[in-house]
């Protein structure tokens, strides 16, 4: 015999153990003994009532099934907590609630008999049910599910008791799969109306968290009665409770799954939906997923406002009518949509501005003239198209992820709907449909996928040349986006192309410009310089000012053709820093009516370039910075726009003398224009080439030269031999070469730099540049004589543009004066 | 690791520590929802609500088993063991080990045993009074005969407990039909008469319900030596 009051943790011996448990017994003898075990406990009596059999157990107390000895009859009878009597109003609170319970007289409904105190102890005597619970009954264990439509008629009568009680005024607030019966002729009965309100009320809440049991089952709670606001609980309480139990019924289990507790609960509820019930169950569809959806709401103002509006839903799927669970309101998807797929601000402002019908270039194409009333008339109709887009969107891609993918992003439910588009015919005319899809396009543009866009952009194209054709007006975004993004692809002679057959359809004429014709002169002056032709964009680009001066001198072309025109300068370097000039004068002009946008980060950015190009590395950087602050806060991190700023900062740093900064910011830079644009887009090449002069400034020659020959090839091959692109190649490979050695490579380098540079450019800082490390290269190389010229000319040009003391002077200065010393 | 700490059973200040590690390997069990290893360790911490709840179902039956035996009617055993439970949620996160004090099921005991003396000599109700620190619970001294008497009841309802516990494990070591039949057997039915129900000789029963007690009878002993087995590692 072990006693338990033995000290000491020897272990149990064999003989002990078969001792205690006869294990050497022989069989019958071991079958008795076990036979005690195994024995119902003795259940005994409460107060008159002898107890059969514990039917459950719950949050509020446990349920027995009892005999009433003085009639015979079999009840159940619940034992409430002692808690509940705690005061005198409690008690009495306690009883009128359990009295308007009592009333409730539905055949669904558990009738209550009575209250009796015995012992101290609150007892409820209720009517017994011979059933199952209701997620039991419609999920029996086994490879069997009842039919939808058998548990839905039974979930219908469960609704109509629920309502009566509602009407009444009395809500449940716990209802859940264990207080809903369903007995043998598959009839439900819902138990334990109104007592949860007592029961929260009356027991001290930190027994309710020590035991857990008390605070029922969270699975069917609504966000509202988790979070303990019990003022806001109403009628809608019940509604999610019974939206839940039937989401299990159907699915087989409840909408955020079992192992679900208090703690996780108040994380879970407020950032999930529950996995749509189509998803889970084949016999299941959209329609269920609607009504499931709209009883699940977090926000109890999208519920069905009543147990009935429920109830009437799911008549009218069982009839085969149509269920009137909508997607709520636009703005709540939207807010939704957002919080659910906590994508990068850039993503959710794009995605703002889709649904606001703008687009999202520059405001040149905003509806200016209210005498266009055609233009008016189609700038509604495709808001209105835009949004109902949105609308199905938004519909489709949320609240539920797409399979395997937690978080889906603006730009897979774009492209998902762009695809959907793609062959339906839609009722729109041309010109809207033509709108919608620039927008989508335009949309997919900003977010990085411009292979993607341009394609979709090609065909709102297609479609605005046939409203044209029937005389509508033209899509101009369409063009205009088109065009950027052929120039983003290299594709200058497109770009040049769609720009000039986006004017030929303005139709206007010298006397009547239409207002339109500044940006698309804007735009086609860039692509021009892209092109390495600056003379002509300087030209354009005049002409766009002054067109756009004359039209309307307060719009917002102004500010991207002053841009122009000042790019245009930039490489000239003009000697009274005219650009630089411009420059700030627009960036005064923007801060006047849109500090910290996007136009002003822009400017920010390119006036930092130019000061940097002067020399004062500080302010550029200060000015730098500001734009990329601005970019990450509106475009974020990884939009093309952030990047070209970041690979100002390279420069800067370069400037500054920072090689490993600088080396690292560009090897950034690379990445993401090379994952965006591809490698041999000139941008990330022209990238490269930087990358090049940070690792010949390091001494990496190999490395250096390796992208530099690569470089020069593709330019050659795409500008031509005598493109200034392919030249401000050469520049920085003809040093390299000479430092390994190849000398004659070299000079045949820096000389034909110069001479393309010579021509056209003229008398500037990079000419001068170039002039000078001629000059430096020909010291080297000892050739002093040769030298000493090419450094004079070099010195007067620095003086005469860049200035007397800018560095650049002071070095070709230097360069001389060791000549003159060497001659001594 | 599992810990627990009975204080001021063992009448002097100095705090009684046990050491006990999983108490049950659940690891056969069939229909529990949580992970079965460790029972007791994940009842240490008080956030585990669903291991609280296995822990409560589990030890339910055999503490209130004792109490009826004790006299307490029904409710008052349930009240007794609500009490107890909740002592002991309060109780086992804070548990260290002292090797000396023996066993989980003495320790589980003693907890009883004090809860019932506290229930006895309660003033207002039975949800007051429920912190252990302020409480002196002395074992009434004249009560030795009653003690033993406790005792021997303690260990029949441990046995039963754990002869329950092996029972619900073991359905899923073996077909369904020799546990229906075992089950039968069990609650009266013989042999002959099971023999004729199901279509088979008796001597292959006899045969099936031994392998069954042999598998029972091992079961038991692993829970046994489980719930006993002492470990020297600190708590983590």
């Amino acid at each position: 015999m072990i006693s338990p009051s033995h000290s000491g943790p020897d272990p149990l011996s064999d003989a002990d153990l078969s001792d205690a448990f006869g294990f050497d017994l022989d069989d019958e003898s071991w079958v008795d003994r076990l036979r005690a075990c195994a024995s119902a406990p003795v259940m005994g009596k409460l107060g008159d009532f002898e107890l059969l059999s514990e039917l459950g157990r719950g949050g509020q107390g446990v349920v027995f099934k009892a005999r009433q000895p003085r009639t015979g009859r079999i009840v159940a009878v619940k034992r409430l907590g002692a808690g509940v009597f705690a005061t005198p109003a409690m008690r009495s609170r306690f009883e009128r609630e359990v009295e308007a319970a009592a009333v409730l007289d539905h055949p669904n409904i558990v009738g209550i008999f009575g209250t009796e105190v015995i012992d101290g102890q609150p007892l409820l005597t209720m009517k017994w049910i011979d059933g199952v619970p209701i997620d039991r009954w419609a999920n029996p264990p086994g490879p069997s599910r009842r039919p939808v439509r058998e548990v839905l008629q039974v979930f219908l009568t469960v609704c109509d008791a629920v309502h009566h009680a509602h009407q009444r005024g009395v809500i449940h607030r716990d209802l859940k799969p264990s207080n809903i019966l369903v007995d043998g002729q598959d009839r439900p009965y819902i138990m334990d109306f109104g007592l949860a309100k007592i029961r929260s009320e009356a027991i001290p809440s930190a027994i309710l968290s020590q035991t857990g049991e008390f605070l029922g089952t969270p699975a069917y709670a609504a966000p509202e009665q988790i979070r303990g606001d019990s003022r806001s609980v109403d009628v809608r309480a019940d509604v999610y409770a019974l939206g839940a139990i039937l989401y299990q019924l159907l699915t087989g289990s409840p909408p955020f799954g079992r192992a679900r507790d208090w703690p996780d609960l108040m994380q879970g509820l407020s950032q999930r939906d529950p996995i749509q019930p189509s998803k889970l169950d084949p016999r299941l569809n959209s329609e269920i997923d609607a009504i499931l959806l709209k009883s699940l709401a977090h926000d109890k103002q999208e519920r069905y406002e009543s147990i009935d509006a429920l109830a009437a839903d799911i008549r009218r799927y069982l009839a085969g009518d149509a269920v009137s669970a909508h997607p709520p309101s636009s703005a709540y998807r939207v807010r939704k949509f957002i919080r659910h797929h906590r994508a990068s601000v850039m993503v959710s402002t794009a995605f703002v501005f889709l649904l606001m019908a703008a687009t999202i270039t520059s405001t040149a194409f905003y509806l200016r003239s209210e005498k266009e009333s055609a233009r008016a008339k189609r700038e509604a109709e495709t808001q209105s198209a835009i949004s109902q887009f949105v609308q199905n969107m938004l519909h489709r891609a949320a609240p539920y992820p797409l399979p395997g993918n937690k978080d889906i992003t603006v730009r897979d439910a774009l492209h998902a709907a762009a695809l959907e588009i793609e062959d339906k015919e839609l009722q729109y005319p041309p010109g809207v449909e033509a709108e919608l899809r620039h927008a989508i396009a335009d949309t997919l543009y900003v977010l990085g996928s411009i292979h993607e866009a341009i394609v979709i952009e090609r065909e709102a194209l297609r479609l605005s040349r046939i409203a044209e054709a029937a005389g509508e007006p033209p899509c101009l975004d369409c063009y205009s986006v088109l065009a950027q993004m052929q120039k983003e692809l290299d594709d200058y002679p497109a770009a040049v192309e769609t720009l000039n057959e986006a004017l030929a359809a303005l139709h206007d004429t010298p006397e009547n410009p239409s207002p339109e014709r500044p940006e698309l002169m804007r735009q086609l002056g860039m692509v021009r310089w892209r092109q390495g032709d600056f003379r002509a964009s300087e030209r354009i680009a005049r002409e766009a000012l002054r067109l756009s001066m004359e039209i309307a001198p307060d719009n917002a072309a102004f500010v991207d053709t002053m841009n122009v025109v000042i790019s245009s300068l930039v490489p000239n370097n003009a000697p009274d820093f005219e650009g630089e000039t411009m420059a700030r004068k627009t960036l005064a002009y923007i801060h006047g009516y849109a500090p910290g946008g996007l136009d002003y980060a822009f400017q920010l950015f390119w006036l930092a370039m130019l000061v940097r190009e002067r020399g004062d590395l500080e302010q550029a950087e200060q000015l730098n910075q500001e734009a990329i602050r601005i970019y990450e806060n509106t475009r974020g991190d990884k939009s093309p726009a952030c990047v070209a700023a970041r690979f100002e900062l390279g420069l800067i740093r370069k400037a500054q003398g920072e090689l490993d900064e600088a080396e690292s910011i560009i090897r950034e830079v690379i990445e993401f224009r090379s994952k965006l644009l591809g490698d041999h887009n000139r941008a990330t090449i022209d990238a490269r080439v930087f990358l090049a002069t940070v690792l010949h400034a390091q001494g990496d020659y190999q490395a250096a030269l390796l992208i530099l020959e690569e470089a020069l090839a593709n330019y050659r091959k795409r500008f031509g031999v005598d493109n200034i692109h392919t030249v401000r190649v050469e520049g920085p490979l003809a040093p390299v070469l000479a430092a390994v050695g190849r000398t004659g490579e070299a000079e045949q380098l820096f000389r034909h730099a110069l001479a393309v540079r010579r021509d056209v450019l003229g008398e500037r800082g990079e000419t001068a540049t170039n002039i000078h490390e001629l000059g430096q290269f020909l010291l080297d190389q000892g050739r002093i004589h040769e030298a000493k010229p090419v450094l004079q000319e070099a010195l007067t040009m620095r003086r005469s543009v860049r200035g007397e003391d800018h560095r650049e002077t002071t070095e070709t200065r230097r360069a001389l004066m060791s000549i003159v010393h060497a001659q001594d | 690791m599992f810990l627990l700490y009975c204080p001021k059973l063992f009448g002097h200040g100095k705090l009684g520590i046990f050491w006990v590690r999983s108490l049950v390997d659940l690891s056969n069990t069939k229909s529990h929802a949580t992970t079965n290893v460790a029972l007791l360790s994940r009842v240490r911490n008080s956030e585990d609500h669903a291991a609280w709840r296995e822990f409560q179902d589990r030890y339910r039956e055999l503490l209130l088993r004792f109490c009826r035996k004790r006299g307490l009617q029904h409710a008052d055993a349930e009240d007794v063991v609500q009490s107890l439970f909740i002592n002991l949620t309060k109780a086992l996160p804070q548990f260290v080990y002292d090797p000396q004090r023996g066993r989980f099921r003495d320790y589980l005991y003693r907890c009883t045993k004090s809860a019932i003396s506290r229930w006895s000599r309660r003033s207002i109700g039975p949800f007051q009074a429920l912190d252990t620190d302020r409480e002196h619970l002395q074992p009434d001294p004249v009560d030795r005969a009653q003690d033993a008497a406790d005792a021997a009841v303690w260990e029949q309802e441990w046995v039963a407990h754990h002869y329950r516990l092996a029972l619900e494990r073991v359905r899923a070591d073996f077909d369904a039909r020799n546990v229906e039949m075992f089950e039968r057997n069990l609650s009266g039915e013989s042999i002959a008469a099971l023999a004729t129900a199901y279509g088979v000789n008796e001597q292959s029963i006899y045969k099936a319900r031994q392998r069954i007690r042999a598998r029972l009878q091992e079961l038991v002993a692993e829970q046994v030596r489980e719930e006993d087995r002492v470990d020297d590692q600190p708590v983590p």
